[in-house]
């Protein structure tokens, strides 16, 4: 019971390195003794008496003196680690209990903003540090990290403190946004009678360190979240430390595109970036940077009114062939996070195409549809093979396959169609009169990563009602530049029989359907690949359609092509969270890879093999800006991917009602305030022993009665 | 000339320098008005009288010549040089002593005392001789009356030869084997050293009609411990080094000093002879009064 009484914490443990003092008065003795004042005796006869006398007194008296001393300097120490008293020393003189903290600090990426010197992250680890500190050496403690998938940094209730701050010195700050309600869930799991059975604590708090965005703390209305809040009552005190101390006016760059195809070499490519102000006023001269592949292209000022988004377009001419990172930014506001953007692209040369054809011949005018030599600059390369020689082929140095009514498949052509799909490749299957139905539907999708490729189960020939036809999305990627006359002419293809399919609809996107619903053209989505299914014969003597010969089938194909080519470009381009997988062509088993990402921070990976290939996958996306990937042997290169921000977070004006409803308690001095005031007891102790000490220690002085000396 | 000052503070004493001068201011300052010693000779041959003063013996009244003149006569006889006065000072290393707060070494006190002391006995016509010693008696002037003796006497004490040693006893043996008639015996010492033999010779001296009389200095300092800070303290008289805690080992210190000065007051009362305890911040005329009122009363107990 008295050890417990005794016990204390110290609000700045880091001090105790001034306890080396306490050699001082040690030191100081033996150099009082080899220093003294020499002088000549006459009554030695007297002195060597005495000290035989009161030898053991007056080494005593010399111990207690030092002892003195040493205890007047450790007091001071401890007095400036300012101690505190243990929890259970605090429960016997102020009835107070062992409290469980759980700190849950707001990472999303408003919380970017400078305020000064540092961001209002910053402010939020100092709030957190602070709390730790203050905290009693029995509470325990647990920290979250609130974001869109909150983060248990610290899940069992911690009572080593110096290991909770160092936790939380080593939290970064996240570049996505935050979800209050999974944050609070996870929060309330910990809260849990399941989670504390054993330590026995008396009082719990929830501790929320938040910038008060309004993003953040609207979703707290909804019924869900008020059910969470509700039940955290029950349970906990709750505080919200709001440590944003100024409201800044913010600007984004909402969207950076590719504008035209961007994939051939020697073509005029544009760009376009999108930048918003979420300022409470006009803002001007805002300089806008573009650089590619690090290289400055160009730099321009723009002006924006409040609540403005304006797009800004780059022209680049005669882009080198390869993969290359534009990178667009703004500077000037407190807000960085948002000021930067990249895009992944590649420039080719030349796309390739396979067209396979399932009969000699069937898929001779559909080769010019997809080669017409046309538009100029834009180089479609095809070659044509018979189902035949597919086998033999190397697949994987075209961009395109065209499975022209290819009656049927065998277990290794799924496996390199599959393959080559997950890579991101581009397959056309074209179902005609030809197609074995009970074969195709051997190898239908399944997704994610079995081996399929057929996106749906197929049925017989079905006659459709001509002008019939319908555009399911006429907003598509594959239709924006269609004028109304093409899409029109979209929805009179003459069409006359189709094969009957029922599409998948985890990976399909029906583009063109019938009355009847049945799917004459649909964009399936394989990985990092893209597919497309047309249901219907496309040879030119076929008694299905003419589509083949239609004047609009040409742009249609060709927009599907920039659709596929423009996705195989995407799959290097992620936003914050998102998973990473990458396919690699080379089999390989335990190959590592090492990521550089952003932040200079390394992290490693293991391939594993994957059909003819190999992957790999990431998740931990979580700041924006160029990831670099290094292959080990076997593969041996260099590639990058790029993350960025989703700009949710971008608008960080304040919540302006009451923060979970008005139940929480906002402050942000509650919890130091009362323990400053434990701490101040402990001084005034420490001070007056020290006093005490000290006046002892001076009385004791051998000049203190007045003695004449020598 | 050097102006002479009118006590016999002996911080007036240290402002003269050498004892021939402090003497002069001895004798012309003091010594001069006091009473005559009450040690003097007695002589069977009367040779004559002599007017009466304050302090004669009211015994050597001649009444008949009182009845005759009504005036006070004594009578004075042959042989009244008699007495012989031996002053033995001390000269060794523990004499020389002088803390910073004192004005003289218990050396130089000592010479003032024995210079006030001979010119005493010497002034009533009474023989004064002086010794110096450490642990043996290494000067010695022998005993004449006559004033012309008094500055034999200050030569003698003036620049002494400084032993690290003293030996008391050993001294005291000596001078009971050399002294053969009787003798007034002071000897001015600190003391320090071994005293266990020192009662036996005191004994012997006293034994032999001497009247002994053991003047013991000690320096104020010495004899409180009355230092500001701890010290090493280097002893004389080649007694080491020690460091010392002023302030816890005073009180045992001061226990020391009081139990030797009584250890010597009992041994000199045992033996028959007078002890006093001097410390060298004494005005000296107060010294020399209370001991010569105190000879006064033990001469007479004696008689």
């Amino acid at each position: 019971m008295m050890i417990n009484i005794i016990a204390m914490g110290f609000q700045f443990p880091g001090m105790w390195v001034w306890s080396v003092a306490i050699v001082i008065p040690i030191i100081l003795h033996l150099l009082h003794r080899s220093r003294s004042q020499q002088m000549d005796w006459a009554a030695m006869q007297f002195i060597e008496r005495a000290l035989a006398e009161s030898q053991a007194r007056v080494r005593l008296n010399q111990w207690l003196r030092l002892l003195t001393r040493m205890a007047v300097i450790m007091l001071v120490v401890t007095a400036l680690a300012g101690p505190r008293a243990s929890n259970s020393a605090q429960n016997h003189i102020s009835g107070e209990a062992r409290t469980y903290r759980v700190i849950v600090i707001d990472s999303s990426f408003s919380m970017s903003e400078m305020q000064g010197n540092e961001s209002t992250f910053d402010l939020a680890l100092k709030k957190a540090t602070e709390i730790i500190r203050v905290s009693d050496e029995g509470d325990g403690i647990s920290l979250i990290l609130l974001s869109d998938a909150p983060e248990v940094v610290i899940s069992t209730p911690a009572f080593d403190h110096d290991d909770v701050v160092a936790e939380v010195v080593a939290l970064e700050q996240l570049h996505g946004s935050a979800q209050l309600q999974p944050a609070l869930e996870r929060a309330l799991e910990l809260m849990s009678s399941d989670s504390l059975g054993g330590f026995g604590f008396e009082k719990i708090e929830l501790i929320v360190i938040t910038d008060g965005d309004h993003l953040l703390w609207s979703q707290a209305e909804s019924e869900a979240n008020k059910r969470v809040l509700d039940e955290i009552r029950e349970r906990a005190v709750m505080h919200v430390h709001t440590v944003r101390e100024v409201t800044e006016n913010n600007l984004a760059i909402t969207a950076l595109t590719g504008v035209n195809d961007a994939g051939g070499t020697g073509n005029l490519s544009r760009f376009s970036a999108t930048v918003k102000s979420y300022s409470s006023h006009p803002v001007s001269n805002v300089q806008l940077t573009w650089r590619l592949d690090g290289k400055l292209l160009e730099r321009e000022s723009i002006a924006l009114q409040t609540g403005e988004s304006q797009s800004v377009e780059l022209q680049v001419d005669a882009i080198p062939k390869g993969s290359h990172v534009l990178e667009c930014y703004i500077n000037g506001d407190n807000v960085s996070i948002d000021n930067h953007r990249w895009l992944s692209f590649t420039t080719r040369a030349e796309v390739k195409v396979l067209l396979v054809e399932g009969t000699q011949g069937d898929a001779e005018i559909l080769q010019l549809v997809f080669d017409p030599e046309f538009p100029r600059g834009r180089t479609v390369v095809t070659r044509r093979i018979d189902k035949t020689l597919f086998a033999s082929t190397a697949v994987f140095s075209f961009d395109a396959i065209v499975l022209c009514d290819v009656p049927s498949f065998d277990q290794g052509d799924i496996a390199r169609l599959s393959d080559f799909l997950q890579r991101g490749g581009t397959v056309f299957i074209i179902a005609g009169d030809s197609v074995n139905v009970e074969n195709y539907n051997q190898w239908s999708w399944e997704p994610p990563f079995r081996t399929g490729l057929i996106p749906g189960d197929l049925g017989g020939p079905v006659d459709v009602a001509p002008q019939s036809l319908s555009i399911v999305e006429n907003g598509h990627s594959i239709l924006q530049r269609f004028d109304d006359d093409l899409l029109r002419s979209l929805e009179q293809l003459p069409v006359q029989r189709i094969r009957s399919v029922t599409p998948n609809s985890d990976v399909c996107q029906p583009l063109l359907v019938f009355e009847d619903a049945a799917v004459l053209y649909t964009v399936f989505r394989a990985g990092a690949g893209t597919g497309f299914f047309l249901a219907t014969d496309t040879s030119s003597d076929s008694e299905w359609s003419e589509v083949v010969t239609w004047p609009v089938f040409l742009p249609l194909i060709h927009e599907s092509l920039k659709y596929a080519m423009q996705r195989r470009d995407q799959s290097r381009n992620f936003k914050i969270g998102d998973l990473v997988r990458r396919v690699v062509s080379v089999p390989t088993r335990n190959a590592r890879l090492q990521l550089t990402l952003p932040n200079e921070q390394q992290r490693s990976a293991i391939l594993e093999p994957f059909q003819e290939s190999s992957h790999w996958s990431f998740e931990e996306t979580l700041t924006s800006g160029v990831y670099l990937v290094e292959y080990d042997e076997p593969i041996n290169k260099q590639e990058q991917f790029i993350v960025n921000v989703s700009n949710e977070e971008s608008d960080i004006r304040p919540y302006e009602g009451d923060i979970a409803g008005g139940e929480f308690d906002i402050t942000n001095e509650l919890a130091l305030s009362v323990n400053a005031a434990k701490s101040s007891e402990w001084y005034r102790i420490v001070l007056g022993v020290v006093i005490v000490l000290l006046i002892g220690e001076w009385y004791s002085r051998p000049d203190s009665h007045g003695v004449e000396g020598a | 000339m050097q102006k002479l000052p009118k006590s016999l503070e002996p911080t007036t004493l240290a402002e003269l320098s050498g004892i021939r001068l402090r003497a002069r201011h001895i004798v012309d300052g003091y010594l001069a008005g006091l009473h005559r010693s009450p040690y003097h000779g007695r002589s069977i041959e009367f040779t004559q009288h002599r007017e009466y003063t304050t302090g004669d013996d009211i015994r050597h009244i001649d009444w008949k010549v009182f009845g005759r003149t009504d005036r006070f006569f004594v009578k004075q006889y042959e042989d009244e040089s008699n007495l012989i006065c031996r002053i033995l000072l001390d000269t060794s290393e523990s004499m020389h002593f002088k803390a910073d707060s004192s004005s003289l070494t218990k050396y130089e006190y000592g010479q003032c005392l024995t210079a006030a002391w001979s010119w005493l006995i010497l002034r009533q016509s009474d023989a004064a001789g002086a010794m110096l010693f450490d642990t043996t008696i290494h000067s010695e002037i022998p005993a004449h009356a006559g004033s012309n003796h008094f500055d034999a006497i200050l030569d003698l004490i003036e620049d002494p030869v400084v032993n690290p040693q003293t030996d008391l006893t050993a001294v005291l043996c000596a001078l009971n084997n050399k002294l053969t008639r009787r003798n007034v015996v002071v000897i001015i010492s600190d003391c320090f050293g071994d005293i266990s033999g020192l009662n036996d010779q005191l004994k012997m001296l006293c034994q032999h009609r001497h009247d002994v009389i053991l003047l013991q200095i000690m320096d104020p300092v010495e004899v409180n411990l009355a230092l500001r800070a701890d010290v090493t303290l280097n002893g004389l008289e080649q007694t080491g080094s020690r460091f010392v805690p002023v302030r816890q080992l005073r009180k045992a210190y001061c226990a020391q000093v009081t139990q030797f000065r009584q250890a010597l007051s009992e041994m000199s009362l045992k033996a028959g002879a007078s002890f006093h305890a001097i410390d060298s911040d004494q005005p000296l005329n107060q010294v020399i009064q209370e001991i010569l009122m105190q000879h006064a009363a033990h001469a007479v107990a004696k008689v």
